[in-house]
């Protein structure tokens, strides 16, 4: 069982409407991290008709961005960064015994809170379209996975890939 | 995320025309602070080596 700490849902709520927020602010560009001189992330932010705006994130090196959800990893010390505080709020939403309240989770809430911005994000897996999250999210079957308006599983191939490699438990 | 800053590692930041627009804020006293907008352009290298500590030259 995790011993993940308990975290409120209002800072669930905090975090996930300031993530949205600091999407919304980055208006043209783009980024690109390379490690070791291998490309492993790209960001790119593309100004769609009006207001909306989509930003395209695609993981090259998903392993690089590994989160280990390992809870004895908890008991060495308190971890304040923004990855930790991401993975308590996943780790919350597991514990949640309330199926109804998972629905309510972090990534929902997230979701949510980038359609209200005009925000659409696409997050890709070594070029491969997995998810689309937000303002142009369409789910038709995904909906019946995520119970989420603004969730789009593109390739539950793909998602399912990130997943294993961002989130790990060893 | 130890990957990210780990040992012998060359991580690069590079920024192409990155736009931040910076919302105008209340300060303190209800004095307003104007927005802004920021502009990042450019390359951050970070690179990390070990070496043997105490060894003589």
């Amino acid at each position: 069982m995790s011993s993940a700490p308990y975290i409120p849902t209002e800072l669930e709520d905090e975090i996930s409407f300031l993530l949205a927020k600091s999407l919304k602010s980055v208006t043209s560009g783009s980024f690109e991290l390379h490690a070791s001189d291998k490309p492993a992330l790209k960001l790119e932010v593309i100004k769609n008709k009006g207001k909306n705006k989509r930003i395209d994130i695609n993981f090259l090196e998903p392993e690089f961005f590994n989160i280990d959800i390992n809870p004895e990893e908890d008991k060495v010390g308190e971890k304040t960064g923004f990855f930790d505080k991401l993975k308590n709020a996943l780790d919350l939403a597991k514990m949640m015994p309330d199926k109804e309240e998972k629905a309510l989770s972090f990534s929902k809430k997230f979701a949510r809170y980038l359609t209200d911005n005009d925000v659409t994000l696409t997050i890709s897996r070594k070029g491969k379209e997995a998810l689309t999250i937000g303002k142009e999210a369409k789910p038709t079957l995904s909906r019946l996975l995520t119970r989420s308006g603004d969730v789009q599983i593109k390739s539950t191939k793909e998602t399912a890939k990130l997943t294993d490699d961002v989130l790990t438990e060893e | 995320m130890e990957k990210l800053t780990g040992k012998n590692m060359t991580m690069t930041y590079e920024f192409d025309d990155l736009t931040i627009d910076i919302p105008s804020a209340r300060g303190p006293g209800g004095k307003d602070i104007g927005g802004a907008e920021w502009k990042i352009n450019g390359k951050i290298t970070i690179t990390t080596e070990t070496y043997q500590k105490g060894s003589t030259s």
